[in-house]
């Protein structure tokens, strides 16, 4: 048993190397625009189905195919924040509007990528499947390595990004002070598409990068965008490092218990600890209770 | 230098001004006065366009300023410290201060308004890595005046400075707007602390229930029956 348990270990960062990806999105759209986008899931499913497009209908290699459908994905992103977002906040902006067209988005997205491509189960052609890497008795495809460095990368970027970047620094105040960032100069609205661009990549490359991995199915949004918000909520809504932890700690987790326990109940881990956390700390472990921080 | 015209301003078809009319020349000190809920915040939100202007004219330096959107009209040199300090309070100082100079592009500019604010405001200058949050309230104050400052503004709109603040520090902060002004920036002073606010300012507007009752020169408002009853309650 125990000589699994490094084996165990890598693929635990693997998933939550995923999950990291996905909550980021949600919680900096959540921490700098104040919207909880339920279509978030949809991004993720529709960059897997791109980068799917671009591989074996286009022919692209791989490789660039995560980078067209992070682009493609990004301005996706960008047009659903101009052309529902933006409007809903100049015209209604209640709390519960956003809840009803993101929710509507994503089931728009959902079946109608299903009606389109049906729900059978794809799986985007990469050639870091077949290669397999090998040390002490951990065994690891070129693929999972992949995940795991992109999402390093990504998250590396995006905290130098927020930290010192003069965009980044506009949305951090915006996230803290909406009033005083109009006050200073903040161009808010150009603020609130930025952060919806680069959360809708993050969940496009997610996606491009386990669509290859797992499968690619219409459906996949809906698994994954549970796990986003358990993390984001044990994490701390807005908190980047709050879903950095979370997220690679679920991952951890649920592959740690599933050594032992049934798979059908893996998904009590995340529930139960998120219960736990808004029992005894509603605003998450490293949440303050509103405002992105690094 | 800034012209409001019979500016009508609504709050869900509330009505919050009802026709304000007010001039800032250059190098004055005008102040805005009146009680709670009059609309003194909102004739800064009304300039700084924050809020949507239903009828009437804003002018600056002979430009149309109404219906521009706050982060042009703060790089038209019109910055606002608005009431309650609003600071960024999970930035640093150095940050908070950093943004208040984003609209400038010379990044030279930018770093001798630094020097300047923190010559201005030592307590700041000895801890430019202390998150803003964690200020005392006339700390925080400071930074957000010196936030304003750093915009490099030609025109200073404060909204209530010295609230919530020890006597001490109220006296301190208004011999700060003399010499800010004296330093050629001209200053639209909104206070509920009449008193001062008359003391410290060349003119003064009264503001009742969205409409300006009274102006003029403040020491003539000083010594005005009317005002002193109603606002200085001697
Ligand atoms: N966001 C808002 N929504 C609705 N009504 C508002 C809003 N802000 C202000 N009001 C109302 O508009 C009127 C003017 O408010 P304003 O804040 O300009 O007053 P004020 O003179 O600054 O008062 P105070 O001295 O309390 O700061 C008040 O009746 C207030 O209740
Ligand atoms: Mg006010």
């Amino acid at each position: 048993m125990i000589e699994f348990i490094p084996q165990l270990v890598v693929n635990g960062i693997v998933l939550g190397s995923i999950y990291v990806l996905v909550a980021l999105g949600l919680t900096l759209i959540f921490g700098i625009i104040d919207v909880v986008n339920f279509a978030h899931g949809e991004f993720y499913m529709i960059g897997a189905f791109v980068a799917f497009l671009c591989v074996s209908s286009l022919g692209l290699p791989y490789p660039l195919a995560i980078l067209a459908t992070a682009v493609i994905v990004g301005v996706f992103g960008l047009i659903t924040e101009r052309v529902i977002i933006r409007s809903l906040r100049k015209r209604n902006p209640h709390p519960i509007n956003y809840v009803l067209v993101t929710v509507g988005l994503s089931t728009f997205l959902l079946y109608g990528v299903n009606f389109i491509f049906g729900p059978d189960l794809r799986r985007i052609p990469s050639p870091y499947m077949k290669q397999v890497i090998h040390y002490a008795n951990v065994y690891l495809t070129t693929q999972r390595l992949l995940v795991v460095l992109v999402a390093f990368l990504l998250v590396a970027l995006l905290a130098y990004f927020v930290k010192y970047s003069s965009l980044g620094n506009q949305m951090r105040a915006t996230a803290q002070n909406y009033e005083a960032a109009r006050i200073v100069g903040v161009n808010t609205d150009r603020v609130f598409a930025s952060t919806f661009l680069i959360g809708s990549m993050l969940a496009g490359i997610a996606g491009a990068l386990v669509g290859a991995m797992f499968v690619t199915e219409p459906a996949m949004g809906i698994h994954i965008i549970v796990k986003a918000f358990i993390v984001v909520i044990v994490g701390g809504m807005g908190s980047i490092t709050g879903s950095i932890v979370a997220g690679l700690g679920l991952g951890l987790l649920e592959t740690l218990a599933g050594a032992v326990m049934p798979a059908e109940f893996l998904d009590i881990i995340g529930f139960s600890i998120m219960i736990l956390v808004l029992l005894t700390k509603p605003t998450g472990i490293f949440g303050s209770g509103g405002g992105a921080r690094a | 230098m800034l012209d409001l015209k019979d500016i009508r301003v609504f709050y869900d078809h509330v009505p919050a001004l009802r026709g304000v009319s007010l001039t800032v020349d250059s190098g004055e000190i005008v102040a805005l006065i009146g009680a709670n809920g009059a609309g003194k915040s909102t004739t800064l939100r009304a300039i700084q366009g924050m809020v949507k202007v239903a009828s009437g004219e804003i002018a600056w330096q002979g430009q149309r300023l109404t219906g521009s959107p706050p982060h042009q009209v703060v790089r038209h040199g019109i910055a606002h410290c608005p009431e309650g300090r609003q600071v960024f309070p999970d930035m640093t100082i150095a940050e908070n201060l950093n943004m208040g100079g984003m609209v400038l592009g010379d990044a030279q500019r930018r770093q001798e308004l630094t020097e300047y604010v923190y010559e201005r405001f030592p307590r700041l200058a000895e801890r430019p890595r202390q998150m803003a949050g964690s200020l005392s309230g006339g700390e925080q104050q400071m930074l957000a005046i010196g936030r304003a400052l750093m915009a490099d503004p030609k025109l200073l709109m404060l909204d209530e400075p010295s609230m919530g603040l020890a006597p001490i520090l109220v006296e301190s902060i208004f011999e700060m707007i003399r010499t800010i002004n004296q330093e050629g920036i001209s200053i639209l002073l909104v206070e509920q602390n009449a008193y001062m606010a008359l003391e410290h300012s060349t003119r003064a507007y009264v503001i009742e229930s969205g409409k300006i009752g009274a102006s003029g020169l403040s020491r003539v408002l000083l010594d005005d029956e009317y005002v002193r009853e109603a606002y200085l309650g001697i």
